[in-house]
Order: C-alpha cells, then sequence, then structure tokens
C-alpha cells in the first residue's frame, strides 16, 4: 500500500436496522491533503466518522487508517489521530485543566512541551480565561474551542473532525483555518465533515459529497464541477443538485416567504 | 392553603415530572433516544415512575421513622397502667425518647431527601420558569412546593402515620390530636431543614472555584461533614434510645421535682412535645402547671418551626434565581482573571489520572455522588434500626457478630449493583473525549474496578468502627474478612457481566454501553445472576453454621470466595487482554476445557450449590402449607429437585458452560454423555442388572458373616413415614434422582470432559475418588462424620465400577441402572445389625465397596469386547 494514503475506505457499509445510514461508500484520503465530507444532515457523515475511529463496527467492508484495522489497532490508531466529535460532549464536569491533566496522562505527552502548547492554543483560540471554569458553564462555542485543542495536543499525524467550525465565532473559524494549515503544511492530513458548502469549498483540497448514505460526488472542485453538467455554477448549486434536493429546496423556500407575508 | 398556593402546588407537578424525567435522561447516557422513545410511547411512564419512588419513599420513612415510636408508646401505656408506678418519673426518658425519634425522623429524612431532590436542586428546571411572568415570591414558593411534591406521600405518611396508629390502638381522640399536632411540627420542622441543607449541598457542586484541587478538596470535606455529622448524630441518638430504654426501670420509683420536668417540657421540639403527648395519655395525673409549660413549650415549637421554615424559603431563592447563581459564578471568575493563568500540565500514569477523572467528576455532579454516598449510609441505615429497636436485640444473642455479619452481607449484592450501574454509565461511546483517546480497555477496566473496589470495601468495612469498644470486636473483624472475598466476588461478577452483555464488540469488550439493545431482559438476567452468586454463597454459609458453626461457615465463605474470584481475574484477564486484538474466541468455556480439573472443581462447586436450591425453593411454600401429608412433601421435593438438576445438567451445563465438548444442541449432548440408548442396548442393560445382582450377592453374604442381616420388605415396600426407613416405596422414586443425575455428573460430563486430556486409567481413578468425596456433601445435611467416613471409601470404590461401565461401553445406561438399583432395591440388604464398628467398616469396605467392584470389572472385562478405534 501507498506510504502516502492515510485513510482507505471500501465499500463501506453500516446499518442500523432498516436505517442505511452509511450504504457502500469508497474513498482515500492521502498525506498532505484536506479531505471534506459535505452532505445534509443525515447523510452518514457522523457515523462513517464513527467507523474510523472503530467507534462502530462496520457490517461490512474494509478501513485501512494509516495501514491499521480501526476494529482492532483502535488504541495504536488514535495515538496518532485527534478527533473532535460532532456533540461537544467533553465531559461536562471538568474544568478544562483537569481536562488537559487527563489526556496528557492518557496520551502519555511531555509536560513541558504540552503545557506550552497548551497555553499557545488557549491564548490564540481566546479560551485562556476559561481554563479553570467547569466545561458544563462555557457555551457551545467554547466548548467547541477547548474540544479542538483537546485533539491537537498530541501533535497528531491525521486529524479527523465533525463538523468542528459549528459555533465558533469569525475569528476562530479563523485560527482553526490556521491550524490546519499548519497541519497540513507539516505533512499532517485532515479529514473533516461538514454540511455547509462554503466551507467545504473554502478548506478542502478534495470532497466527497455524501448524500442518503452514498457518495454522489468525489473530487476537487474542479471535478465536482465537469460532474455537474452545470457548468462554472458555484458549489451551492452543485451541492444541491446533487443531493438531488434543488425541487424541494425551492418550495421550501416559496412557501416561507409566502407565510411570512401573510403575516404582515 | 390559599387558593394562590394551590395553583403553585399544581403547577410543581410539572416541575417534579420534569426532574424525574431529566434524572432519567442524564443519567441513561448513550441511551437517551430509547428512554425518550419510551416516554413517546407511553406518555404515563414517568408519572408512574415517579409516582413509584415516593411510595418506596414513604414506606421507608414509615418502617424506620414512625414505627419505632409506636413501640414506645406500648411501653409508656404498660407502665402508665401501673400504680406503682409514678407517672412524673416516666417524662424525662418518655420526652428524651420522643426527642431522639424527632430527631431521627429528622435524619432519615434529610438522608433520602438529599438523594431525591439533588437533581432538582442543581436549578436549571427554573431558569425556564424564570422567564415567565410569576414574581419571585411565587416562584420561591413554586421550589419549595416542588421539593414538597417529591416527598408528599412520605411526608404525608410520616404526618398521618403516627395519629393514626395511636388513635387505632388507644381510641382515644384528644390523644390522636396530639399525636397530629405533634407529627406536623416534627415534619415541617425536619422538611425545612432538609431543604436547607440541599441547597447548601448544591451550591457547593455548582460552583466552579478557582484552584480545582482545592475545590475538589473543599467539596469532598464538607459532603463528608455532612456524613459524619449525620452518621454521629445517629449514633448518639441510638445510644440515647438504648440508655433512656434503662431509664424507664431506673426513673419509674423515683421522685424526679417538679421544677426539672417543667424546664424539660419548655424545650421546643426536643423534648416538649414528647411531654405533651405522655401527659395527653393520662391528663389528669400531671399538674396543671406543667401542662401550661408543656404547651409553651409546643408553642415554641411552632414558632421555630414557622422560622424555619421561612428560611427555607429564603434559601430556595438561591435556587430558584439564577440571576444570584450568576453573580456568585462571575465573582468567582473574576478573582480568576485578576492573576495570570498558567498552563501547567503534570501527567500521570494512565489508570490513575482515569480514577481522578472518575472522582472529580462523581464529586461534581450530585447524582454520581451520590452512588458514592449511599454506599457509604447504607451500611448505618441498615444497622441503626436494629441495634436501637427496644427489643434488644443485641442483647439477647450471645453471637450477635454474626447478626450483624448476617446483615451486612445482606445488602452488598445491592451496593454492587449500584456501583456499577453508576460508574459505568458515567460516558458513553462516541459522545465524550474518551473516544477520540488511545485508552487501552484493560487500563480503564482496571481504574473503574479499582475504585468500585475501594469504595465498596471501605463501605462493607465501615460498621465494624461501631463495634470497635465491643470485646468480641475479634469476632466481628474475622467474620467481615472472611466474607471478604465474596464481597469482591459480588461487585467483580456485576461488572463484568455488565460489560459483557452491554460492552462486546467484535474484537474486544469495552466499558462503555455498546450494544443497549434487549436493555430489561439483560438487567433481569445480571440482576437475578447475582442474586444467585450472592444466596449461593449465604445459603451455604448458614447450613454450615447450623451444623458446625461459625468457624466452618467463615472457612468455606473465605475459600468459596477465593475460587470464585480465581474464575473471575481469569476471565477479567480473557474479556481484557494485555495484548489487544485477538479476535474475542477464548472464552471461559475454552479454558475449562483445556484444564479439565479446574473445570471440575467449578462443576462441583455449582452441583453443591444446586443441591441446595430446592430446599430454598420449597421452604417458602413449606411455611405457608406446613400440615401437608409427608407422601405430599416427598412428591414436591422430589419434582422439585430432579427439575432443578434437569436444569442444570441439560441447560445450564450445556449452554452456559459448554461442557463437556462445547455447546451443542440437546441431541448431541445427549449422545455426548451416553444418554442415548446405542446398538447394544440390550447388553448395557444386561450389564446393569448382573452388575447390580453381583451386588445384591455380595452384601447380602457379607452382611451376614459381619453383623445379622434382618429380612424386611418394609424397608421398601413400607408407608412413608411409618416403616423402618423412612421413605418406604417412595424410594424407588426417590432414587431416580441420584441414579440419573449422579451419573450424568460424574460420568457422562466429568468423566467425558476428563478424558479430553487425561487417559483413561487417570481419569477413571481421579473420577471415582471425586465421586467418594463429594459424598462428603452429606455432612452439611447433618450426617455422622464416620458414617460419611465410610461411605466416601465404599463411593471411590463403587464409583470405580460406574465409572468402568461408562467408559467401557460409552453409555449410561448400565451405570444409571445399576446406581439405581443399589440406592433403591439395596436397601432391602443393608438392613444388618453389626456388634461393633469395626464390622461395619469391613462390611461396608469389602463387602459393598471392594467385592462387587472388583467382580464387577471382570464381568464387564469378559462381556464388552471393544471395538478397535
Ligand atoms: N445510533 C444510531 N441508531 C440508529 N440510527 C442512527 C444512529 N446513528 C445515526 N443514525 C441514523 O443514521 C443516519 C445518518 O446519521 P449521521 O451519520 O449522524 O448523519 P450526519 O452526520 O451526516 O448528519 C441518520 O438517518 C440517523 O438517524
Ligand atoms: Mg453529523
Amino acid at each position: 500500500m501507498n506510504d502516502n494514503v492515510m485513510i482507505s475506505v471500501s465499500e463501506l457499509k453500516k446499518f442500523f436496522g432498516d436505517v442505511k445510514a452509511v450504504n457502500g461508500i469508497s474513498f482515500d484520503v492521502k498525506k498532505g491533503e484536506v479531505f471534506g465530507l459535505l452532505g445534509p444532515n443525515g447523510a452518514g457523515k457522523t457515523t462513517t466518522i464513527k467507523l474510523l475511529l472503530g467507534l462502530l463496527e462496520p457490517n461490512e467492508g474494509t478501513i485501512k487508517i494509516m495501514d491499521l484495522n480501526p476494529e482492532i489497532d483502535e488504541v495504536q490508531i488514535k495515538s496518532r489521530v485527534g478527533y473532535v466529535s460532532e456533540e461537544p460532549l467533553i465531559f461536562k464536569s471538568l474544568t478544562p485543566k483537569d481536562l488537559f491533566n487527563f489526556i496528557a496522562s492518557i496520551r502519555k505527552l511531555n509536560p513541558e512541551e504540552t503545557s506550552e502548547r497548551a497555553q499557545e492554543y488557549l491564548e490564540s483560540l481566546g479560551a485562556l480565561e476559561y481554563y479553570e471554569q467547569l466545561v458544563a458553564t462555557l457555551s457551545h462555542g467554547n466548548k467547541q474551542k477547548i474540544q479542538i485543542i483537546s485533539a491537537i495536543l498530541h501533535d497528531p499525524d491525521l486529524l479527523i473532525l465533525d463538523e468542528p467550525l459549528s459555533g465558533l465565532d469569525a475569528k476562530s473559524v479563523k485560527v482553526v483555518k490556521e491550524i490546519l494549515d499548519i497541519h497540513i503544511e507539516n505533512g499532517g492530513a485532515v479529514l473533516f465533515s461538514t454540511h455547509i458548502m462554503e466551507i467545504a469549498e473554502d478548506l478542502c483540497d478534495r470532497i466527497a459529497i455524501m448524500n442518503q448514505g452514498r457518495i454522489v460526488g468525489i473530487g476537487s472542485m474542479d471535478d465536482l464541477r465537469q460532474q455537474a453538467d452545470q457548468l462554472g455554477a458555484n458549489l451551492e448549486d452543485v451541492f444541491l443538485r446533487l443531493t438531488e434536493q434543488d425541487v424541494s429546496v425551492n418550495e421550501i423556500v416559496k412557501k416561507l416567504r409566502k407565510s411570512f407575508s401573510d403575516r404582515n | 392553603m390559599t387558593e394562590k398556593e394551590m395553583g403553585l402546588y399544581k403547577l410543581a407537578k410539572y416541575t417534579n415530572l420534569e426532574i424525574v424525567m431529566e434524572a432519567q435522561v442524564q443519567s441513561s447516557g448513550s441511551n437517551q433516544a430509547r428512554i425518550l422513545e419510551k416516554y413517546k410511547k407511553n406518555k404515563g411512564s414517568i408519572k408512574q415512575q415517579a409516582f413509584a419512588m415516593k411510595i418506596i419513599y414513604a414506606a421507608i420513612l414509615l418502617f424506620m421513622g414512625v414505627l419505632p415510636t409506636i413501640s414506645t408508646y406500648f411501653q409508656l401505656e404498660f407502665k402508665l397502667s401501673n400504680p406503682l408506678v409514678i407517672p412524673d418519673s416516666l417524662l424525662i426518658p418518655g420526652g428524651i425518647l420522643f426527642g431522639s425519634f424527632n430527631i431521627m425522623q429528622l435524619l432519615y429524612l434529610t438522608m433520602l431527601g438529599m438523594f431525591a431532590i439533588g437533581a432538582m436542586m442543581s436549578g436549571d428546571t427554573f431558569r425556564w420558569y424564570e422567564t415567565l411572568p410569576l414574581s419571585k415570591e411565587r416562584l420561591r414558593k413554586l421550589g419549595f412546593m416542588t421539593v414538597f411534591r417529591n416527598l408528599d406521600v412520605g411526608l404525608i405518611t410520616m404526618i398521618l402515620a403516627f395519629p393514626i396508629i395511636i388513635f387505632v390502638i388507644s381510641l382515644n381522640i384528644l390523644l390522636a390530636l396530639v399525636a397530629l399536632m405533634i407529627s406536623v411540627i416534627n415534619v415541617m420542622f425536619s422538611f425545612s431543614i432538609l431543604v436547607l441543607i440541599a441547597g447548601k449541598i448544591s451550591s457547593i457542586l455548582k460552583i466552579s472555584e478557582a484552584g480545582s484541587r482545592k475545590a475538589t478538596l473543599i467539596r469532598i470535606f464538607t459532603m463528608l461533614s455532612y456524613m459524619v455529622v449525620i452518621f454521629s448524630a445517629s449514633f448518639f441518638m441510638q445510644w440515647v434510645i438504648t440508655a433512656a430504654n434503662d431509664f424507664f426501670d431506673v426513673m419509674e420509683a423515683l421522685d424526679i421535682p417538679l421544677i426539672i420536668n417543667i424546664i424539660m417540657s419548655l424545650i421546643p421540639y426536643l423534648f416538649s412535645s414528647g411531654y405533651l403527648f405522655i401527659m395527653s395519655m393520662e391528663p389528669s395525673s400531671f399538674t396543671p402547671i406543667l401542662w401550661i409549660s408543656a404547651l409553651s413549650g409546643v408553642g415554641l415549637s411552632i414558632l421555630i418551626t414557622f422560622f424555619t421554615y421561612r428560611r427555607a424559603l429564603r434559601a430556595m431563592r438561591m435556587v430558584t434565581s439564577s440571576a444570584s447563581l450568576e453573580a456568585k459564578q462571575s465573582s468567582s471568575s473574576k478573582k480568576i482573571s485578576e492573576k495570570p493563568i498558567e498552563v501547567l500540565i503534570e501527567p500521570r500514569t494512565p489508570i490513575k489520572a482515569y480514577i481522578r477523572k472518575d472522582l472529580s467528576t462523581s464529586t461534581r455532579d450530585i447524582q454520581t455522588f451520590m452512588f458514592i454516598i449511599m454506599p457509604l449510609i447504607l451500611p448505618f441505615m441498615v444497622l441503626i434500626p436494629i441495634l436501637i429497636s427496644p427489643t434488644g436485640l443485641m442483647d439477647s444473642f450471645s453471637d450477635d457478630y454474626i447478626i450483624v455479619w448476617a446483615l451486612v452481607t445482606m445488602y452488598q449484592p445491592m451496593i454492587s449493583i449500584m456501583l456499577t450501574t453508576g460508574f459505568l454509565n458515567m460516558e458513553d461511546t462516541g459522545a465524550s473525549i474518551l473516544s477520540s483517546l488511545p485508552i487501552r480497555t484493560r487500563d480503564q477496566a482496571k481504574a473503574k474496578l479499582l475504585l468500585l473496589g475501594s469504595i465498596q470495601t471501605i463501605s462493607y468495612f465501615l460498621p465494624l468502627i461501631v463495634f470497635i469498644p465491643n470485646p468480641d470486636f475479634l469476632s466481628y473483624l474475622f467474620s467481615f474478612f472472611s466474607y471478604y472475598p465474596v464481597v469482591l466476588t459480588l461487585l467483580l461478577s456485576m461488572f463484568q457481566m455488565k460489560i459483557r452483555f452491554f460492552g462486546r464488540m467484535k474484537y474486544k469488550f469495552v466499558v462503555e454501553e455498546f450494544t443497549p439493545e434487549k436493555k430489561v431482559t439483560k438487567w433481569f438476567i445480571i440482576i437475578v445472576v447475582e442474586l444467585l452468586i450472592f444466596v449461593a454463597f449465604n445459603f451455604m454459609g448458614g447450613i454450615l453454621l447450623l451444623f458446625f458453626g461459625p468457624s466452618m461457615m467463615f472457612l468455606a465463605t473465605f475459600f468459596g470466595g477465593i475460587l470464585a474470584l480465581g474464575v473471575l481475574l481469569l476471565s477479567f484477564n480473557i474479556m481484557f487482554p494485555k495484548v489487544p486484538g485477538k479476535r474475542l474466541t477464548i472464552s471461559i468455556r475454552e479454558i475449562f476445557r483445556k484444564h479439565p480439573l479446574f473445570g471440575t472443581v467449578n462443576l462441583l462447586v455449582l452441583y453443591a450449590g444446586f443441591l441446595f436450591l430446592p430446599g430454598l425453593i420449597e421452604l417458602p411454600f413449606f411455611l405457608i402449607f406446613e400440615n401437608l401429608p409427608l407422601i405430599v412433601l416427598l412428591f414436591i421435593d422430589f419434582f422439585v429437585t430432579f427439575g432443578v438438576m434437569a436444569l442444570l445438567w441439560l441447560l445450564i451445563v450445556r449452554r452456559s458452560l459448554g461442557l463437556p465438548n462445547g455447546k451443542e444442541s440437546l441431541k448431541e449432548y445427549v449422545k455426548t454423555i451416553g444418554l442415548k440408548p446405542d446398538r447394544k442396548i440390550g447388553r448395557n442393560i444386561f450389564l446393569g442388572i448382573s452388575c447390580s445382582i453381583i451386588y445384591f450377592i455380595s452384601i447380602y453374604i457379607t452382611g451376614n458373616i459381619f453383623g445379622i442381616y434382618i429380612f424386611d420388605l418394609d424397608v421398601i415396600f413400607g408407608n412413608p413415614g411409618t416403616s423402618i426407613s423412612i421413605y418406604g416405596w417412595f424410594i424407588f422414586i426417590l432414587a431416580l434422582i441420584p441414579g440419573i443425575w449422579e451419573e450424568v455428573a460424574f460420568r457422562g460430563v466429568i468423566s467425558t470432559l476428563n478424558l479430553r486430556k487425561y487417559s483413561r486409567t487417570t481419569v477413571l481413578i481421579v473420577v471415582s475418588i471425586i465421586f467418594g468425596l463429594f459424598h462428603f456433601i452429606n455432612l452439611l445435611v447433618g450426617n455422622h462424620l464416620v458414617l460419611t467416613g465410610i461411605q466416601v471409601i465404599y463411593a471411590s470404590l463403587l464409583g470405580f465400577l460406574l465409572g468402568y461401565l461408562f467408559i467401557k461401553t460409552k453409555s449410561l445406561i448400565p451405570s444409571i441402572i445399576l446406581h439405581y438399583l443399589i440406592d433403591s432395591l439395596g436397601q432391602l440388604f443393608t438392613y444388618v445389625i453389626f456388634d461393633s464398628i469395626v464390622d461395619l467398616v469391613l462390611f461396608a469396605i469389602i463387602g459393598v465397596g471392594i467385592i462387587p467392584s472388583v467382580l464387577g470389572v471382570i464381568l464387564v472385562k469378559l462381556v464388552v469386547k471393544e471395538e478397535p478405534r
């Protein structure tokens, strides 16, 4: 297998009862690229990511993360991966301080280096003042910041981020983008999911558009534009077309307008 | 209540339900969706749950809080009717007793209430109410009402039970009214105190302070001091109540100066209500001055209660107003921002870090904290009522350490269940930071177990401190220590079952819930198995205690516990291997199969346990129908025992243990253990019968040589209970049990299992000896030691023949026939009278053992031609 391939997924399937959350997808993520999973809510992005981390067991298909099988070598994989989950459900009853200490202990990190890093990240994301407050009392965005820092504290080779930018303010989004850039420059790889086209367009080298458990389009921006027959359209249109939502979305928008004007 | 307040009371219903629901959803971890689904299907279920909780609280308060006072009433009644006793002399001890009961009620209510309203006090529910147009004052009252609604059934029970019971016993309306008044005051007072304490605790838990280690310490310290106060108060009360009982006798003849009684009766809450109550029992016996002072005392109590209530209402504002909370928070965060924050990270070992995380999580979240605190409170909740019971249970038994031991062991499964559920549900897969960390499940499980084990250990040994001054302390210590392996077994088995049922993945087990399907069924099985383990140990202990005294019981529980612990540690290592990654195939079953002797020991323990099970099942039945004729009892016992054995050998051993050859279908299994008739059925029956005949002839002849044989058909044909043998003809039915199941056990399963690894000769000898030794179990039902020893010898010898029959014919039929006929028809030949024990021994060993075995083996050798393998 190619040394450059960080994630390799083939014919992956995961069903929850009748729900085919992931229904036969294949893709690779290479070193030095930001790979985006783009899709509407319920497309199966989170499920895919959980499968990658061995948090769920696939019904069919194979996954290789840095040539390891997440079902078996979960611990090895996680020591080289940083993961930000969708819901910022870090322990609510801990403070970021407790949390970082916990993570450093589990990952057996170097104390000085890690302290320095944590301080740096906290400062640049503007979260230092919350360092000793209970996570439960933080706002959604601040929780998300703490979670992102938790994921990069150990300088991972691969970042897996599930909707990482939701709830962040504009400045923090910029900082996170910066962090991703540095990470890529150092030869890392990123896989992240989002349901917002602009973010994907902005950040990703390659994108897989997911809908109802399947990948309906994959490739760089240009590839995707080609795949859509409307050449020259922006990615939003492509996205809507590929997920076959353009008709229904228009319908909804029309209805919304009407109900609004009726009341006025 | 005014109409406005009624409205609030109704409103409080919703907050209360919200709290119950919130607690449910919170504690369900990854199963939130499922819980919500349940509520979607059955809208009433949340109400039912809330109601069930209320009923449980009410029952606890009734039995622990109210009923003891009734016994004091009887005591007083008895003394008052005695003309020799000066009524005034009863006031001091009576007053003290009632005062103590008041305080006990307060303590119980506080303990229960803290658990019940902890969730509510965290206040989130009220944030929403605050957005509604309700005045501060009404909001406050609403909080109070909500707490009240949570406990209302219990509180109402506490208020009404005392007066109603008093009325029913005494038919004295005045007395009942006084009782009612006292109850109302007490309950209102206790309730307000509860609100105050709970408010304090929740504010401690809520506010995040700078320097989290210090904050944690403060938190733990404060919580502990509450506990210490409650405990020491309980002990003090216990002492007071015991002392006051003696007081009655000491004081009944004394002339107490009136002034002392007047002063006592003026003391509100503590004594005045007791005084008033006692005086109301015989109003004419006491002077008016005393009446006035007692009434003033009660009046004072009412005032105090009122002010406490007001304070409680004010404390409620803390909760119901998020403004004040945020004020506190911002003030504390200001404190932080004054000095620059320095990030300093100090890594520890993963296990330590994990324990620290669990600990600090649980001290900050009242629900989890309760899982730590309850195991520490429970021992005292159980012990106190016993220690203080007026009948003086503790005095009337010389072996009271055994009673204490029995009581303490009683709730150990409960604590294991509580701890496991509490601490294993703390985080859930995929939804927490844990999912991103390279945690080895082994470390995680170890850390959890260390924490749980420590809590349960402390909880288990904690009651011992009460007995330190006791001269028998060493006996207490010894009894507790001997059961300690069982306590750990209970915890470890609970822990593993939970993970086995809920955390099974393809390649590993995880601590979190991974497969939450069929939750109810799984929990049912887990709890039943846990209780069975517990019952097995304690029932065995109880029987040993009955026949051999405490030392034997303690030895057996200790070593039994160690054995079980060994099995569980082994299974822990399999569940959480040091080197992860192998697919989960190897299992405890495989270990049993790979090490047949180890499997055999475990099978025997299980077998012994199941032998006692029928008694346990039948006991309640026989207690209810005590006058059944003997024959009915015999039949019931037969069917139950037969059923239990079938359950063990046909289902549990085959399916759960997968012995002897792995999990098999019933058909395969029956074939494996040789129960299935094969082509040689005729020859096999012939072998069984002819060996029996050899046996009969041998014991008939040797019986006549060594003693005097008596021929009496009544031994096997008489009516049960009337003849020389208690079974009579029933022996032909009864003997089916050993005939079939001992053969299945020792030949069908155990021999087959050992044949997997050892040679036929080894198996034959070893299993025969094990079979013989197993008869020592007859000691447990009270058989004579020497006779049992002899039995062990000849059973080993006969076991050799039985085993030989099985191994040679590969069928159980001959040995079952032989065993059955020995136990049934054979009785006819064993009615022999001996002059001396030596004759008996010679008869048993030579006549019953050696001769039939040797001749039988020769016969088998002649008849069975072995097919080349
Ligand atoms: N644990 C689960 N049980 C049942 N269905 C699930 C579970 N997790 C996800 N699903 C379903 O799988 C589908 C994909 O979900 P998800 O991967 O979370 O989508 P996305 O992250 O793209 O919004 C959805 O229909 C969701 O309802
Ligand atoms: Mg998602």
